[in-house]
């Protein structure tokens, strides 16, 4: 790097800081001195990812899918009115749509400009969602991808990808795996995967 | 912006590396960062709007995006946005990081503030969300309609992923009008505009090498992102 660089404060030579958790720390006691945000606030923020919102939220509506079709049918065709009826519009989850795997579709979601995703039905993303490999790869070779994640589709299934990059956040209804035919919705919503409501594995009983 | 973000379809980037039973937050500051972030975006006074924070991450570089982990971009829009406001100077958050400041006080979250309760029923969803906009003028397209997602190559917030870029596709359905995006980013308001996700078939993105030429890709789109094919 040449000496103009080391001089050069823009914001394309923007490095993370070196102690992120100092750095983090002096943010926050100086916004907090300022009037402007409150310790309060930011400890019930991470209670609530860490303890409220999660994949089970989104796992319950799936579960109640399989075993009930009247809600089902409502579900997939205005997902947005049940998930606000049901009071759980709530972090990057205020439009949704649910869409259903079958024999002959299959649904995986992306966001390729960032990271969208319905945080109060699924929880945060996981890393990998976030990162370029995924993001890069899954709209051009999602068969590759998902086979990557043990998930093999035949030729006779169509793929779709959703590239989530606006208003709309999507859930992928997975299939319900034969032999459950016996299982409580209770019972169900535990075997439902985060990845299974992405659209990157089954669920397997 | 034709930024370091819209790497759909790019090369290079690896295999998907999935952590088995990831943490919520791989360190403590992860969730500060959200937190303050959250809290930040709820205030009268430093409220900004996703697109904001979208299109501060969107300038930051292509080196400096993919040299930082997800909530380090968080960091850099934030500071970014407080210093454009004329909030905070990153250099007083530096100099006060140097002198290894005190971890912050323990409390009671929600049971002790009404603004932190506020933002929990948010994120929650107690509270559903308001009514629709209102363009005030009806759709242009319909289910079925053949499109061209258009060459923009504008420097403003888009979100319109470089690969679908003059690219043909089928309206698979109008999803109702949403604050347009790039009026958010400029201005902090919200303009109506209808939205659609457009199909796009495998072999139309890809060509030879799709994987498969009738698998599909959907993306939402705004209305002006598109034109009539």
């Amino acid at each position: 790097m040449s000496h103009d660089h080391d001089h050069d404060h823009g914001h394309h030579h923007w490095h993370p800081p070196s102690d992120m958790d100092a750095h983090v720390r002096a943010l926050e006691s100086l916004l907090v001195e300022r009037g402007l945000i409150e310790h309060e606030t930011i400890d019930a923020v991470v209670d609530t990812f860490e303890n409220d919102l999660g994949p089970m939220v989104g796992a319950r509506l799936v579960a109640r899918a399989w075993t009930d079709p009247e809600f089902k049918a409502r579900f997939i065709g205005d997902t947005t009115a049940v998930v606000r009826e049901l009071r759980m519009a709530g972090a990057e989850a205020q439009n949704m749509v649910a869409l259903e795997n079958t024999d002959e579709v299959h649904n995986v979601v992306v966001c390729t400009l960032c990271s969208c995703y319905p945080w109060a039905l699924l929880g945060l993303p996981p890393v990998w969602y976030k990162a370029p490999a995924y993001r890069s790869r899954v709209v051009s070779e999602p068969r590759t991808v998902l086979a990557e994640f043990g998930l093999e589709l035949g030729e006779d299934v169509e793929v779709r990808v959703w590239d989530s990059s606006a208003d709309m956040r999507y859930i992928v209804v997975p299939q319900r795996p034969a032999g459950t035919e016996h299982m409580t919705e209770e019972e169900l919503a535990a075997i439902i995967s985060r990845d299974s409501m992405i659209g990157v594995a089954q669920v397997t009983a | 912006v034709n930024g370091p973000h819209d790497v759909g379809g790019l090369h290079g980037f690896g295999t998907v590396d999935a952590e088995p039973n990831e943490p919520v937050f791989h360190a403590e500051w992860e969730g500060r960062m959200l937190g303050i972030a959250s809290a930040l975006e709820l205030n009268e006074t430093t409220g900004y709007t996703g697109d904001e924070f979208r299109y501060a991450i969107e300038r930051m570089g292509h080196l400096a995006y993919h040299g930082s982990s997800y909530y380090q971009r968080w960091l850099y829009a934030i500071e970014r946005i407080l210093a454009e406001k004329g909030l905070l100077d990153p250099a007083e958050v530096q100099a006060r990081a140097a002198g290894d400041p005190a971890r912050p006080p323990v409390t009671n979250g929600a049971d002790d503030s009404e603004t932190a309760q506020l933002l929990v029923d948010l994120l929650k969803g107690t509270y559903p969300p308001g009514p629709p906009l209102d363009p005030g003028v009806p759709p242009r397209f319909a289910a079925g309609d053949a499109v061209r997602a258009r060459n923009l190559q504008t420097r403003q917030h888009l979100r319109l992923p470089g690969y679908a870029k003059n690219h043909r596709g089928t309206i698979a359905s109008h999803r109702g009008a949403f604050a347009h995006p790039e009026w958010r980013a400029r201005h902090g308001e919200d303009r109506p505009v209808h939205q659609y996700t457009v199909r796009f078939e495998a072999g139309e993105l890809w060509g030879e090498h799709a994987e498969k030429a009738r698998d599909a890709v959907y993306i939402d789109l705004f209305e002006d992102y598109l034109e009539r094919a």
